[in-house]
């Protein structure tokens, strides 16, 4: 019985073993073919990445991702903890109903609405500049709708007893909660990161100058550096997503 | 003044820009959408009634995109939820690699799609001429790849959550592996089975950025979905068309919504 147990349980870690593989073969993949392996014709070398540094080709469309996705975090981070705070702190159907929206324009595909937003941005002179993409991004549901969720975990005896030593919900949130969140925080960075950072529709609706693209749109563009290009676009995502996962793992472990 | 009602000046104060931005930029423009679906062009305030409706609705590339949508939506999103149950319930049996897991599951979401598109472009060697077998692969392979992980997460922390005892008390009882999987966690995390297939269909209906940058704004018939659709009218200028078409995707996502409340509501009552 011991035997067949242990069989089974050989079987089933290979299999998971061979499901992750396949998981991560992709993504090795594209760091493979940057380095020229598996391409016909080419040995190992940074080739394509000397070539990409030297023609700076991805620099501009990098710089417009870097601009447009640390914008929209700076704005988006601070107002998603203000409005969840609120929420939280405010128990009403009136508060049900805002979250119900924030979920049904979360669900919503950027096409339903792309056209109003087109012209409001017309209207307004943000169409075709950095500031229109970041504003969309900051304002997304993703971020209220998750830092609410981390929110409901801190007990109301935490947010009464600091009501005791001050009146301002704003320092008890900053000194008493924010210490508490970071981990989650970091969660909700990460995620609105790499939103932002892989962003198509938005960009290629509000913004029509090629200089001002990111490099989201372009990299097929790039032509044979390409995979260099991918692997430096997929670079900062992996680096940030490997401690993140790994600490709030060990922050749940019990 | 009270401090009850300080409070909640307060409160109304740091709620008041995020859903000012929210409003504008999100609800208003949906709203909008709902009203220009009724006009007669972009460019004269004339009403058209529900005339832009028939004539969508009535379109065969309108009717192929939404055929495609909840065709490949079901292709794609069963399959991922199947894989997405096994690799939790492996992920349970062997904690020790749950960490490594997690991360690997959870990188393809993060992945930018122009990287992705990039190699399954290479592997599938998609090109004008792809074979309509070979484009419908690609996209569902990438599919999986990109969005089973999330859901193989949500269902591994409903599964962790388990009490311990009853499995035991099930075991004790003389329930093998496949009966305990089967018969007794997969029930009990019924309501996290739901909202798992409910992030792959939100996940599905996103997933119109991949297929764009896979096969570009006119795909094979097989990939045609209503968001191209609705790209194509947005560059010929006919803004009505694509309020119309975009109202009706957004009543599609707005019955999922309370699918999704209800059943997720209806697994509280019976609790």
């Amino acid at each position: 019985m011991l035997k067949g147990r242990k069989r089974r349980s050989f079987f089933s870690g290979a299999l998971l073993a061979i499901l992750l593989m396949l998981f991560i073969a992709p993504i090795g993949a594209v760091f493979c073919l940057s380095l020229g392996i598996g391409l016909q014709g080419a040995g190992v070398s940074l080739e394509q990445y000397a070539e990409l540094f030297a023609s700076g080709m991805l620099k501009t469309r990098l710089l417009n991702s870097c601009v447009i996705s640390m914008g929209a975090l700076a704005v988006q981070l601070p107002l998603s903890l203000s409005c969840a705070a609120a929420l939280s702190r405010f128990r009403s159907w009136l508060t049900r109903a805002y979250i119900g929206l924030l979920l049904i324009m979360l669900l919503m595909p950027f096409q339903t609405y792309m056209l109003p937003v087109f012209r409001l941005y017309r209207q307004y002179s943000l169409y075709d500049t950095h500031a229109g993409v970041m504003l969309h991004a900051a304002f997304s549901p993703l971020g209220p709708l998750t830092v609410w969720c981390f929110l409901r975990a801190v007990p109301e005896e935490q947010w009464e007893a600091a009501s005791l030593d001050t009146s301002s919900v704003l320092v008890t949130l900053t000194q008493v909660i924010l210490p508490q969140l970071l981990p989650m925080l970091a969660a909700l960075f990460l995620l609105s990161f790499a939103e932002v950072w892989n962003t198509v529709e938005p960009a290629l609706v509000l913004l029509r100058t090629e200089e001002l693209k990111p490099a989201s749109l372009s990299l097929n563009d790039l032509g044979r550096v390409s995979w260099a290009a991918a692997a430096i676009y997929c670079a900062p995502v992996v680096a940030l997503c490997v401690p993140t996962v790994l600490r709030l793992r060990s922050r749940f472990a019990d | 003044m009270k401090r009850k009602t300080r409070l909640r000046i307060k409160l109304l104060a740091m709620w008041l820009l995020p859903a000012s931005g929210f409003f504008a930029l999100y609800v208003v423009p949906l709203l909008w959408t709902f009203r220009y679906s009724f006009a007669s062009s972009a460019f004269d305030g004339g009403q058209a009634g529900f005339h832009n409706y028939v004539y969508i609705w009535t379109n065969e590339y309108f009717l192929l995109g939404l055929r495609n949508l909840l065709k490949t939506g079901l292709t794609c999103c069963l399959p991922a939820f199947a894989l997405s149950l096994l690799l939790s319930v492996l992920m349970i049996r062997h904690e020790a690699a749950a960490a490594f897991a997690l991360v690997v599951l959870f990188l393809p979401l993060l992945i930018p799609s122009v990287c992705a598109a990039e190699l399954w472009k290479k592997v599938y060697k998609i090109d004008v001429l792809t074979p309509p077998g070979t484009a419908l692969m690609a996209l569902f392979t990438l599919f999986l790849w990109k969005c089973t992980g999330p859901a193989a997460i949500v269902l591994y922390a409903a599964l962790r959550k388990l009490e311990k005892e009853v499995l035991e008390a099930a075991m004790l009882d003389g329930c093998g592996e496949a009966r305990l999987t089967f018969g007794m966690r997969l029930p009990l995390i019924r309501r996290e089975c739901a909202l798992s297939l409910v992030l792959l269909l939100l996940y599905h209906l996103r997933f119109y950025k991949d297929v764009y940058l896979l096969y570009g704004l006119y795909p094979p018939k097989e990939m045609y979905l209503v968001q191209h659709y609705m790209n194509n009218q947005y560059l010929k200028m006919n803004a009505q068309y694509v309020s119309a078409a975009g109202a009706s995707l957004a009543c599609l996502c707005l019955g999922l919504f309370i699918l999704a409340l209800f059943v997720t509501g209806r697994r509280e009552k019976k609790c």
